[in-house]
């Protein structure tokens, strides 16, 4: 089994390399834990994040959390917005939050649906909340940029 | 160096049969033992990289896959590896202890070459030619050889098939139904 996600988590990086613009599908939760992985790993200027829960499976995960703490330290801008009041991977979202000001919201609902927008040119976009499936694109700069505005628009940075 | 190891078996028979029967049977103990042991890693050596070849084999295979597919398949690749691990230790198993035997058989008889000093009767090239360390080396490397042939094989099966389930997929998520997502309608 870790042949298989070690190989899928590969193609994925070389997509991210090689600015591929293909769309493809998510559903599970396995392989989207590796998506936001490595669109996290990847990140040069921003992270945003848009999550119901903060939900343990992904960002309760040790490498997870390690490349979260990286993207801070290197200085990119992470900001995550969870709509639960109380997120599930709290001491984590405590800890970022003692990195850098503010990186996780609680209680905040940037966009209706889950999302992770990377340099304005990548996301995952959950198009179906109840079957939990989701679209991914590596380099897509016009739909990410607009993704993207949504966490940078007047109001959202204002309740900031 | 071929030859001076083939000289030193040699002179190592002498010495046995030179020494007395004491001297031959130590030899012979000490022959048995070093090469049980020398023989015993490297099966397990040659074991081991069979699996490393294999895996990396099934990985390269895994990688091919078209992106999308590999996730829409995990059930279908998870259940393909599991079995190519279940098939790695219902052969490796037997295999190795295969190998141990035959190393313990072969060492003896190395051990009993020195003994009796084949090597003067059958000259000292057809003694290295033919020497169990040479055979045994030779046929952990057919051995090896014939399970990446085995495994090729089943992963060109399995490739195969990936493409042709690869046809009937359902291909082009469109860019205006995550438009529609992103401007919320």
């Amino acid at each position: 089994m870790d042949i298989i996600l070690q190989a899928y988590r590969e193609r994925f990086v070389e997509m991210i390399r090689e600015n591929d613009p293909e769309i493809v599908d998510n559903s599970s939760r396995l392989h989207a834990r590796i998506i936001i992985q490595e669109l996290i790993r990847h990140a040069s200027e921003t992270v945003f994040i848009q999550c119901t829960n903060f939900a343990s499976d992904i960002y309760g995960d040790p490498e997870t959390q390690g490349i979260l703490r990286d993207a801070l330290q290197r200085g990119v801008h992470v900001r995550i917005a969870v709509r639960n009041s109380v997120p599930h991977a709290e001491a984590f979202a405590n800890e970022l939050n003692d990195l850098a000001h503010d990186t996780v919201r609680s209680g905040e609902n940037v966009f209706a649906n889950d999302c992770c927008v990377v340099d304005r040119k990548r996301f995952r976009l959950e198009r179906d909340k109840k079957e939990r499936t989701a679209y991914v694109c590596a380099y897509n700069p016009p739909l990410a940029e607009k993704l993207a505005g949504y966490f940078e628009s007047p109001v959202n940075v204002a309740e900031a | 160096m071929v030859k001076a190891l083939a000289d030193a078996v040699i002179s190592a028979g002498n010495v046995c049969r030179c020494e007395g029967d004491m001297a031959a049977f130590v030899s012979v103990m000490v022959t048995v033992l070093i090469g049980t042991s020398l023989f015993e890693k490297t099966t397990r050596f040659y074991a081991d990289r069979i699996e490393k070849r294999g895996k990396d084999n099934l990985f390269n295979a895994v990688k091919k896959l078209p992106f999308s597919e590999q996730e829409q398949r995990f059930k279908v690749l998870r259940d393909h590896v599991e079995e190519e691990s279940a098939n790695f230790a219902k052969w490796n198993g037997p295999l190795l202890q295969l190998c141990v035997i035959l190393s313990i058989v072969l060492s003896l008889a190395g051990a009993f070459e020195l003994f009796f000093c084949l090597t003067e009767t059958i000259g000292k090239w057809n003694a290295f030619l033919f020497s169990p360390l040479v055979l045994y080396f030779c046929g952990c490397e057919i051995i090896a050889l014939v399970v990446k042939s085995r495994q090729n094989k089943q992963i060109n099966r399995f490739v195969c098939h990936a493409s042709v389930e690869e046809e009937l997929r359902i291909k082009g998520v469109k860019e205006k139904e995550i438009e529609s997502i992103v401007d919320g309608k």
